[in-house]
């Protein structure tokens, strides 16, 4: 798959994550990674643009046992961005699928 | 390991235009990132393969930034300029004195002057194990065409492997580095008692790697056995060999020491701490005596030799240092290649000029 296709596509994906709760990176990772094939060297700089961009903020949470976690949390802007993601997606995959046999991912 | 990979990942994050507590986020992460699959029972070896390596993740990191702009060092003037002054002494040499056989020499001044200036010659004990080679290539020319000792002459390319584990000393015992050392001077001196005929008995020198092996052996009892069956295997072999000539039938008084070697697992590979070392020598030994007994070809088999240095390189020098530290051992095997195969010498020696050009490649990255 073409490298900056699937980091659209994990982008996508990060977000989705961190809509549900807030995640810290490892849990992300490891999320995703049972779905698709993809390590720390895509998820992590997605997660550190995003983050620069104003869409995650972080906090720190201190653990009973081990060192504190750095966790995610998405903003009200970061939720818009996914909503126009998430319609993009749909519209483009729906093409997709019927340039490739008619059918609709509906089905 | 940790602590390597997250400085080498810092060093190159320093490279960039970016702001310190920018670095220290990113490098904090990636402690908290390792230390999680620590926790799930990987290896550090395996963390810092998921991971991936600093040099394979820092483009990624470093999208949108600018690199820093190098400072012109002292260094890269001179490395600029060694081409130039290597030219120079080739045409003085040739047209000047006819001495066309030995000025292409003068080229290596190049890839030298590159080693020295580019790998932190304070810092990294490596440069000499960089610089072997050279010094191993000329002294060799030297003892060739000045007094035509072609051999034993080659025994010279052994200071490349024997710089390249003595300067690795400081990650292994001092008996390990004996044991390490010890092929080498055994090579050596299976040699000179060769050219005094006793080749049907100098391979015993041998002996010296799996007597000072032995040593390293934590109880006492056991080593004491081993030794003793040692001693007792080559005294038995002379004394087989000298009474009735049957020196293939005195091999057989090494059977005790063999069978007591296999009984307390010595005769299997240990890939563990000091001991990779030896047990690399040893191979590389072994491999040698094969392939050369095997193909015959004993002017080019001793260049399996280099796989030592390369080894220590590998295992100890990090980032663009290693890349430049072992060009002069990918140089070298193609200049002998291309030398004796192909009787091409007088093409040969521009396989040193990759050295400055991965030099300058590597740092330009």
């Amino acid at each position: 798959m073409n490298a900056q296709f699937k980091r659209g596509i994990v982008e996508l994906c990060v977000l989705s994550e961190l809509v549900q709760e807030d995640m810290y990176g490892y849990s992300i990772i490891s999320n995703i990674s049972e779905h698709i094939d993809v390590n720390e060297n895509t998820v992590y700089p997605i997660l550190r643009r995003l983050t620069k961009q104003g869409l995650f903020d972080t906090y720190t949470e201190t653990m009973s046992i081990g060192a504190p976690r750095k966790y995610y949390k998405i903003t009200g802007e970061g939720t818009e961005k996914l909503n126009e993601y998430e319609s993009e997606w749909k519209k483009f995959i729906d093409s997709v699928y019927r340039i490739l046999g008619g059918a609709s991912n509906e089905k | 390991m940790k602590n390597n990979y997250l400085e080498e990942l810092k060093g190159l994050l320093n490279l960039y235009q970016m702001e310190d507590n920018e670095v220290n986020d990113i490098v904090n992460d990636y402690d908290d990132m390792y230390n999680n699959w620590i926790e799930t029972g990987m290896s550090e070896e395996e963390v810092e393969s998921k991971l991936g390596t600093p040099r394979s993740i820092i483009k990624e990191l470093t999208e949108g930034y600018r690199r820093k702009p190098r400072k012109q060092k002292k260094s890269d003037k001179v490395i600029a300029v060694s081409p130039f002054v290597a030219l120079v002494i080739f045409m003085v040499l040739g047209f000047g004195y006819d001495l066309w056989a030995y000025s292409w020499m003068a080229f290596l001044l190049i890839p030298i002057t590159a080693i020295i200036a580019e790998m932190d010659v304070k810092e990294n004990e490596h440069v000499l194990t960089a610089l072997s080679p050279f010094i191993a290539v000329i002294g060799y020319f030297i003892l060739g065409f000045v007094y035509g000792y072609w051999h034993p002459g080659w025994l010279i390319f052994l200071i490349i492997p024997v710089i390249a584990i003595f300067n690795s000393r400081k990650s292994m015992s001092f008996l390990a580095l004996l044991i390490s050392l010890s092929p080498f001077a055994a090579l050596v001196a299976f040699f000179y008692l060769g050219e005094l005929g006793h080749w049907q008995q100098g391979w015993l020198v041998f002996l010296i790697i799996p007597i000072l092996g032995a040593m390293e052996e934590k109880s006492f009892l056991r080593g004491l056995v081993i030794e003793f069956t040692i001693l007792i295997g080559a005294f038995g072999y002379l004394f087989i060999g000298y009474t009735y000539g049957e020196w293939n039938l005195a091999l057989l008084a090494f059977l005790p020491a063999l069978a007591v070697a296999f009984a307390f697992g010595y005769i299997e590979v240990n890939y563990n701490g000091s001991k990779t070392y030896w047990g690399f020598v040893l191979l590389t030994v072994a491999v040698y005596l094969i392939v050369s007994l095997a193909f015959g070809y004993w002017n080019l088999t001793w260049l399996i030799f280099l796989a030592i240095p390369v080894f220590a390189i590998v295992k100890e020098v990090r980032g663009s240092e290693r890349v430049i530290a072992l060009t002069p051992f990918l140089a070298l095997v193609l200049f002998f290649m291309i030398g004796f195969l192909f009787d091409g010498w007088v093409y040969a020696w521009l396989a040193f000029l990759i050295i400055p050009v991965t030099a300058i490649v590597a740092n330009n990255e």
